[in-house]
């Protein structure tokens, strides 16, 4: 059945293992479930001023295009990458830059 | 995603209305007290799961315009539409309901 997924240009993938062991590192997790665009953009944003370079923030979502629309929001500020639960859950890791 | 999905101003989206053009389907895909609360003027209402469930099947215009909250999420769901729909010509409404309602709607209410 097609799905968001299919057209939504998210950034690489993390493997379950990567994604669990960063998931405990990170500096600041967001839980953006239920939440729809632009909120998570802005929160990103304003959570990343927070950080220093090289902290982590992780955005958790049920949106899919966040997986594509937050990495463009933040831009250089931070390195993106993705991690899907296969159930409808996904991750949003920014390293800030 | 090379080569993507065409977009429209929201003023563009206004003269075709005015001019009595309803020759598109118009999609917004806001959540539904948003859409209650206030939508383009001849925009039916259809979440990106419902999408996901009619693309393939539904009759489309030739023409789409699919809008959101700011021209973000719809880019991704007129791709959806353009993968998976019947339709020639799909483009997102640039900046949103909140172009529309900022930029727009105050205008056609002054006329």
């Amino acid at each position: 059945m097609p799905s968001i997924d299919d057209v939504t240009d998210a950034p690489d993938e993390l493997s379950d293992d990567e994604a669990e062991s960063l998931f405990e590192e990170a500096d600041e997790v967001q839980d953006m479930m239920g939440e729809v665009c632009p909120y998570p953009q802005v929160e990103a944003k304003k959570g990343l001023q927070d950080l220093d370079e090289g902290d982590l923030l992780v955005q958790e979502t049920d949106h899919v295009p966040c997986t594509e629309n937050v990495p463009r929001a933040v831009g250089d500020d931070a390195d993106a990458r993705v991690w899907r639960s296969g159930d409808g859950v996904y991750r949003i890791y920014l390293e800030k830059q | 995603m090379s080569g993507d999905v065409d977009t429209v101003d929201p003023e563009a989206v206004r003269e075709r209305i005015d001019a009595g053009d309803d020759d598109f389907d118009l999609v917004d895909i806001r959540e539904g007290d948003a859409y209650e609360d206030g939508h383009v003027p001849g925009a039916e209402h259809l979440t990106v799961d419902e999408l996901e469930d009619v693309v393939a099947e539904r009759d489309w215009s030739e023409e789409v315009v699919v809008y959101c909250y700011v021209g973000q999420t719809s880019v991704q769901a007129a791709r959806l539409v353009e993968e998976y729909g019947n339709a020639d010509a799909v483009a997102s409404m640039d900046g949103g309901y909140e172009a529309w309602a900022e930029d727009v709607e105050p205008l056609a209410n002054a006329d």
